[in-house]
């Protein structure tokens, strides 16, 4: 596919100018594109030209002995052992877990039959007469 | 698995091998300082920000799943993104100056670069560097220097593809306007392009 020379320029001012950098994708096209126009090439210069300062900034590895005195030190912070799942607590939570799941089968089992009943039957007591002795018996 | 590799140093980590991992972090700590000094800013940072993340590495190694296994990841791109996202998070966190002491923050962020410039254009350059949101930096630092992909970089940023590209775009459209004088070539700007089919 054919490179524009916006989407090289892009593709410089993202990446730099080493083709080692690109997107595996661009490299053909940027390459043919460079290949062929003296602006394309002039964008690569500009390009290799911030390439250039970058690389010439330190690494700032640590030496081997800083690096060997940093892992000592990491060393002696680690903990002894990792946090881990106690089975002592973990034990009584399951069983807190399935008690509290029975308990809540059991209430929505209730509930099905009594919580709107219960509303229900409420509201139907507030209007209705006092019941009489006979309608108790009958 | 092969033997000494990083993911079987995890694994040996994971069951309380201390050596294991004291070799895993001689083989990373250079790179892992190096990198956090890049994006921080400042190599005391840095040094605390890389035993952090090594703290969280032992911590996670009894639960490490190698690239092969579902979710897994390759250790070198998982421990890059845990540094780069602890000097992130380091800098989220840092307290703001005051007011009258904004003249101040910029060198307190470079004393760190100024401390290993080597001459004034390094110097320029760091301090040019040291200017960039950290996200810029970070693209940069892993695209430049780390030499990722554009894919691993942005996986280790949790970034698509296209937003790391747009990082990278401003941090080098930035640091050329800061360093024009020291990039002669830069005179060439974008009035001029013309689509070439």
């Amino acid at each position: 596919m054919t490179m524009s020379l916006i989407r090289l320029n892009e593709l410089l001012d993202a990446y730099g100018a080493d083709p080692e950098r690109w997107p595996l994708e661009d490299r053909v096209g940027a390459t043919e594109l460079l290949a062929r126009s003296s602006e394309a090439r002039a964008l690569a210069r500009r390009a290799a030209e911030i390439d250039d300062l970058l690389d010439a900034t330190p690494l700032n590895l640590p030496s081997s002995g800083e690096s060997a005195a940093l892992v000592s030190r990491i060393m002696d912070a680690l903990p002894v052992t990792r946090p881990q799942t106690d089975l002592r607590f973990g034990w009584p939570n399951w069983t807190a877990l399935a008690a509290a799941g029975v308990a809540g089968l059991m209430i929505g089992w209730s509930g099905l039959n009594i919580g709107p009943g219960l509303a229900a039957t409420d509201a139907a007591d507030l209007l209705a007469p006092t019941p009489t002795l006979e309608d108790t018996l009958w | 698995m092969r033997d000494g590799s990083d993911d079987d140093l995890m694994r040996r980590a994971g069951s309380g091998d201390r050596d294991a991992f004291a070799r895993l972090m001689a083989r990373h700590l250079p790179r892992a300082v190096a990198l956090a000094t890049r994006v921080s800013g400042s190599r005391s940072d840095a040094e605390e920000i890389v035993q952090e993340a090594f703290l969280r590495t032992w911590l996670k190694a009894p639960d490490w799943r190698d690239e092969s296994a579902p979710g897994g990841a390759r250790f070198s791109t998982w421990f890059t993104r845990v540094v780069v996202n602890l000097c992130i998070d380091r800098r989220r966190r840092a307290p703001l100056a005051p007011l009258e002491a904004a003249g101040d923050v910029i060198s307190a962020e470079l004393s760190g670069f100024d401390s290993v410039a080597r001459n004034e254009t390094q110097g320029r350059v760091l301090a040019a560097l040291a200017k960039l949101p950290e996200r810029q930096r970070a693209a940069l630092t892993l695209c430049h220097w780390e030499g990722m992909t554009n894919i691993e970089a942005a996986e280790a940023l949790s970034l698509s593809v296209g937003a790391l590209e747009s990082l990278l775009v401003r941090a080098r459209r930035t640091l050329r306007a800061g360093l024009a004088d020291l990039a002669p070539d830069n005179v060439v700007t974008l009035p001029k392009l013309r689509i070439v089919p």
